[in-house]
């Protein structure tokens, strides 16, 4: 049985206008993505693997072409604020650079997409806390985040990117700032909301080692989709029905 | 996200910069303590002005001339017609005649005004030795304190009792046709001082003047119901043909000064709040400088442009209701404070305790509605770029 694509991207382009020069940094982009893959973009720098993410999740305007996640056209005539609902409720993000807000504490910063929603006060707090506990951050809830570490702010980005319960995760160069072994313990945390909770994973990334991490590398270059790569082995269907960690944390 | 949060998220963006905050909402703060300041010295003063001029029983009066007329005169049956219209309560006429005064060998020409017991009550002049005449057609006559001054006594009670002379010509025409105009001398025991340094006259019961052939008045008091019944028996008056004025026509006069008083006050009010408004906008837009990516980032992650309008606006309304509650704190405690040691100052000296500052429970309400419909529009600009932010410019930098 041939499964449907989660995310599914036909023949994007993008071309930048800087003065009079147009630059095409996305040209006739074609991909599948499906339930459950840990897909990894991995490219030189400015091959435009993040202008791909960021249009993949509705940020930014593609040219033409098109994109649909769970079978809703992102860009079909939605407003950037219908966009952004849409994000709330299907996509986590995780950012080399961490965008806290600057007046909250740990607590209140992975509490805030929730903010968004209409749950109640105590669900609210009772998720938050859990997530900050299956990250191992729950002792630095009152800290400010820019008081912790390079590693322990990138769990806590997981845990804010985690906590409205997304089917896909997406990360820009989760690792960019971080030394190896940090970076290799922020990997596992991906690797395992993959792996046990079956959570679709997008990665940006130029690192060539994360490869084995995933399921589907896309190599790009100037532009275009070198090759795909499909590392992923037959559909594990083993875990239907077993909650795993993830789960377990959200649960209301 | 729901109004509670945000405005809990716009207290946190604001403690998160105490300094900054305090500052600012310290300018508003000063500009409407300013302003308060301002309006409530206007406003002290003006009453202090109106309440020197007329108690306000004096407003119910309407004084009444003949002017320049010829045709017209106020005597008995004019007088008459005055009580019959709508509104009025009392008729009382005057008359004023030179008039010289003799005593104890001195003698100085003034003014006698021949008025009756009732229209010197209507009238309550400031007394220095209270009295009024035993009857309207007694012999008796009440002096200004000047003329006492003129006359060379030195001490108004031991004139009380005393007679003086009074002598007074009374023109034709105001002894009604055909007669030739009439030198009339009184023999007058003094019942009352009036406490005025300005002028030499004398009362005397207008029944005297009448009962030597005196016909036609030189005015009339007429008392309306009510102070809101003087505009419309003014009209009906001079639409007999007479002139009017009233004490209710100065106090208009000066509360119209006072109106331009306090726009000129007003104005100097407004530049601060300008000056406040400028800090504000400044402390906004910073605000959104630096939040440039967190609030391109809550935007990623699903916050939407009415989201962030209504923290930008929310933030800007804080500012204005911490920096107008406490301007009008500030304003009121100073204005009190003040009036407290003026009216100190003031008993001490033996003078009368005024209020300089003058502050209606309704000033407090219109202030603060200005002071935040001002804060409303300065943030209007910031929330609009606020909302406008690209979540790619917070993604995209690198």
């Amino acid at each position: 049985m041939k499964k449907h694509p989660i995310i599914s991207v036909n023949n994007l382009h993008k071309t930048f206008h800087v003065g009079k020069t147009d630059i095409e940094v996305l040209k006739n982009i074609d991909l599948d993505i499906y339930e459950g893959e840990f897909v990894i973009i991995l490219g030189p720098s400015g091959c435009g693997k993040s202008t791909l993410l960021n249009t993949i999740i509705g940020l930014e305007a593609p040219t033409s072409g098109s994109v649909t996640i769970r079978k809703q056209n992102v860009f079909g005539n939605t407003t950037s604020d219908q966009r952004s609902i849409f994000r709330r409720k299907n996509i986590g993000m995780v950012y080399q650079q961490s965008n806290w807000m600057q007046s909250l504490n740990v607590f209140e910063n992975v509490e805030f997409p929730l903010r968004m929603t209409k749950l109640r006060n105590a669900s609210i707090k009772k998720r938050a806390h859990n997530i900050l506990d299956l990250m191992g951050m729950s002792e630095y809830e009152k800290y400010k985040p820019t008081e912790l570490s390079g590693g322990q702010q990138q769990r806590v980005s997981m845990a804010r990117a985690l906590v409205t319960n997304p089917l896909i995760i997406v990360a820009d160069e989760p690792t960019g700032n971080l030394d190896t072994i940090t970076a290799a313990d922020v990997m596992s945390i991906f690797k395992y909301i993959n792996d046990e909770s079956h959570r679709t994973v997008i990665m940006v990334t130029h690192n060539l080692d994360y490869e084995k991490y995933a399921n589907k590398v896309v190599y790009m270059r100037d532009g275009a989709i070198e090759k795909i790569k499909d590392t992923r082995k037959a559909v594990q269907s083993g875990a239907e029905g077993k909650k795993d960690l993830l789960e377990m944390a959200l649960e209301m | 996200m729901k109004n509670r949060y945000i405005i809990l998220l716009a207290f946190k963006n604001l403690i998160s910069h105490k300094m900054r905050t305090i500052l600012t909402a310290g300018g508003v703060a000063i500009s409407v303590g300013f302003v308060v300041f301002l309006v409530t010295l206007g406003l002290g003063l003006q009453r202090i002005s109106t309440n020197q001029i007329a108690n306000l029983d004096a407003l119910r009066n309407l004084t009444v001339t003949s002017g320049k007329s010829k045709i017209v005169s106020i005597n008995d049956e004019t007088l008459g017609k005055f009580s019959t219209l709508s509104n009025v309560v009392d008729v009382q006429s005057s008359f004023s005649n030179p008039a010289s005064i003799s005593y104890n060998g001195s003698n100085i020409d003034s003014v006698v005004y021949g008025k009756s017991a009732e229209y010197i009550k209507l009238e309550a002049p400031k007394f220095e030795v209270n009295g009024k005449y035993t009857s309207n057609n007694a012999d008796e006559v009440i002096l200004s304190s000047e003329l006492l001054n003129q006359l060379g006594v030195k001490s108004a009670n031991s004139l009380i009792g005393k007679q003086v002379d009074l002598v007074t010509t009374i023109k034709r025409a105001d002894l009604g046709a055909n007669s030739e105009s009439k030198k009339l001398s009184y023999q007058l025991k003094v019942v009352g001082v009036i406490d005025d340094k300005n002028a030499p006259y004398a009362y005397m019961p207008a029944n005297l003047l009448t009962r030597d052939g005196l016909k036609n008045y030189s005015g009339a008091l007429v008392r309306v119901n009510d102070k809101s019944d003087v505009d419309k028996v003014k009209t009906e008056v001079e639409n007999l043909g007479f002139k009017t004025a009233s004490v209710k026509e100065t106090v208009d006069q000066i509360n119209q000064f006072f109106s331009v008083f306090q726009i000129i006050l007003l104005s100097f009010g407004a530049i601060s709040i300008i000056v406040a408004c400028l800090g504000v906008f400044n402390t906004l837009t910073i605000s959104l400088l630096e939040k440039t990516r967190e609030v391109g980032f809550m935007k990623a992650m699903g916050a939407t442009k009415p989201d962030i309008y209504k923290l930008f606006i929310s933030e800007s309304l804080i500012i204005g209701v911490l920096g107008s509650g406490a301007g009008l704190i500030f304003g009121f405690t100073v204005g009190n404070v003040l009036n407290l040691s003026i009216s100190g100052l003031a008993k001490a000296t033996g003078n009368v305790a005024v209020e300089l500052f003058y502050a209606p429970i309704y000033l407090a309400a219109i202030i603060v509605a200005i002071a935040l419909l001002i804060s409303l529009l300065t943030g209007l600009y910031p929330s609009f770029r606020a909302a406008k932010i690209n979540p790619l410019d917070a993604l995209r930098y690198e």
